[in-house]
């Protein structure tokens, strides 16, 4: 199945996303060409699940897993997939589930639809570790059923969280994500706080404060919080004037406060999750190459 | 048309009927009223008027065969529920088909037991259930029009209670006492429930002709509906 990119971004490309069966593509695009990829989508004959599942609320999960079964003709059993899903109460209503539970329905529908070509537009935004764990699970079934798999995040850590490779859509094409510029920078040591840049302010953060910094577009930004920050460096600089207070890269993109590390998460073979500790339990991306790594250092913190 | 798509929805519309309260008071309507219409003329040993026990199946047909299923697309289509299997206008045939087939059956089920509270089903001959079917579709079908165009539940119960009124209890207007030629009387003797009177009286080949006319129209505006809200799948 092939999608046209000037579909989804407004301008005269003649570059198309090529998608084939069997095969995951996980890609960052702006939140603003969510919307058209998922049009576009559709109306290439695919099948779009947004983070919202569309259900009845009166109809409990078994009757709407029995009656897409039905719907789609599936040879998949409820039972199984009730168990398979964790599904914790099947009886309610819909509308007094939680939001946990609801999601739970649409990895069930992927895996029902009689559609090729499966999209799944920012499936981790307001998830929980648990689900995503059971989005790795459907992802792993639907491959085998020989579907495709497309993954929309607007977010890159969200992106990351499928597979280690990722796309980005710029303007015109599709463009894997490339490694974070390694040129060189003087690193201090013995500092407390480094300068960044918020609109025609420098600012002085306290390096302790940094939850983890991250690499978009050729810039580095500091995230404190709830505060994202630009700071004037590359990746590497960064790392190389922060690793002697207790940061990681532990990403291409990715640098994170080790201080600040709650736990990290395997959701599958290849991809792994540092989660901070922060009010979001912000999931950074986690190579496969620093999974021993990260932890040898976190122990010797 | 798909044979599974169909037994599907009407799987789904089962549990529906189960557990919306509308629904399960639009089902139960015609039986009531039946009960109250009926206990009067038994108590003093009268049948029940040809007007009231047309108003009864009048009713019948505009609450089952057009309301419920106008009421369940208007909350899909407020709420975006058709877009959870329905991408193409194949599926929503296919779920039109399954839904029209459960509504057909429930009204069939409504009006004998309807006829059976109010201790009519002795009115039931074969050209009363031929004309009965024939209007039970153009009903259905009013409910599908206003159903797939309604974009509100609330703008649904409008369009419900003015086919109810208008076209589901038309021979209240004969309590009005107006002159034959009054016209609303001219125009009251083309509806659906009209025809069905005169079918009862004998009245030849003409209602049959009216009602085919009524059918026709009326699927004709589902084609439209059908092909008008499939572009917004």
């Amino acid at each position: 199945m092939d999608i046209e990119i000037q579909n989804i971004t407004g301008q005269p490309s003649d570059n198309k996303i090529n998608i084939t069966s069997a095969e995951c593509l996980s890609v960052q695009m702006p939140y603003e060409r969510l919307e058209a990829f998922s049009a576009a989508f559709e109306s290439a004959g695919g099948h779009v699940f947004t983070g919202a599942p569309i259900y009845y609320k009166r109809l409990n999960l078994k009757v709407h897993i029995e009656y897409l079964r039905k719907w789609y003709n599936s040879p998949l059993k409820t039972g199984d997939l009730i168990q398979q899903f964790k599904l914790e109460d099947v009886i309610s209503r819909m509308s007094k589930l939680n939001e946990k539970e609801t999601q739970k329905l649409n990895y069930i529908h992927a895996l029902l639809s009689d559609s090729q070509h499966i999209a799944f537009i920012d499936p981790f935004l307001n998830t929980v570790n648990d689900n995503i764990h059971l989005f790795h699970k459907m992802k792993a079934q639907l491959l085998n059923q020989g579907k495709s798999l497309f993954v929309a995040a607007s977010r890159l850590e969200d992106a990351l969280i499928v597979q280690p490779g990722v796309m980005r859509l710029n303007g015109q094409s599709l463009e894997l994500v490339e490694t974070a510029d390694n040129a060189d920078d003087d690193s201090s040591l013995n500092i407390s706080k480094i300068k960044v840049k918020a609109h025609d302010k420098t600012i002085f953060v306290t390096i302790e404060d940094i939850e983890y910094l991250e690499s978009m577009d050729g810039k580095v930004y500091i995230n404190l919080g709830s505060q994202k920050l630009v700071m004037e460096t590359t990746l590497q600089g960064a790392v190389d004037q922060l690793a002697p207070h207790g940061f990681y890269r532990c990403h291409r993109s990715y640098i994170v406060n080790l201080h600040k590390v709650k736990e990290i998460i395997t959701w599958s073979k290849n991809t792994y999750s540092v989660i901070v500790d922060n009010p979001e339990k912000s999931r950074i991306p986690l190579s496969r190459a620093k999974f021993n790594e990260i932890q040898d250092k976190l122990l010797k913190l | 048309m798909n044979l599974f798509k169909i037994r599907a929805t009407i799987y789904r519309d089962i549990r529906e009927y189960f557990t919306n309260y509308a629904v399960i008071t639009i089902l139960l309507m015609p039986p009531i009223m039946a009960l109250m219409y009926s206990t009067p003329a038994r108590n003093i040993e009268v049948n029940l008027p040809e007007e009231m026990l047309f108003i009864l199946l009048g009713t019948v047909l505009a609450s089952v065969a057009t309301n419920i299923p106008l009421m369940l697309y208007a909350e899909e289509n407020e709420h975006g529920l058709l877009r959870m299997v329905t991408h193409t206008v194949p599926d929503l045939i296919s779920s039109i088909s399954g839904r029209s087939i459960l509504v057909l059956l429930m009204t069939a089920v409504n009006t004998i037991v309807s006829l059976l509270i109010a201790g009519q089903l002795a009115v039931l001959n074969w050209p009363l259930i031929v004309g009965l079917s024939i209007a039970a579709l153009i009903f259905l079908n009013l409910g599908l029009i206003a159903g797939l165009l309604a974009k509100l539940q609330s703008t649904s119960t409008v369009y419900g209670v003015v086919i109810l009124f208008l076209l589901g209890m038309t021979p209240i207007i004969e309590t009005f006492f107006l002159d034959q030629g009054h016209p609303l009387m001219q125009l009251a003797k083309w509806t659906p429930v009209y025809q069905l009177m005169a079918i009862h009286n004998n009245a030849g080949i003409m209602p049959y002709v009216i009602m085919l006319i009524w059918l026709a129209l009326s699927v004709f505006a589902v084609y439209l509906s059908v092909l008008k809200r499939g572009k917004t799948l």
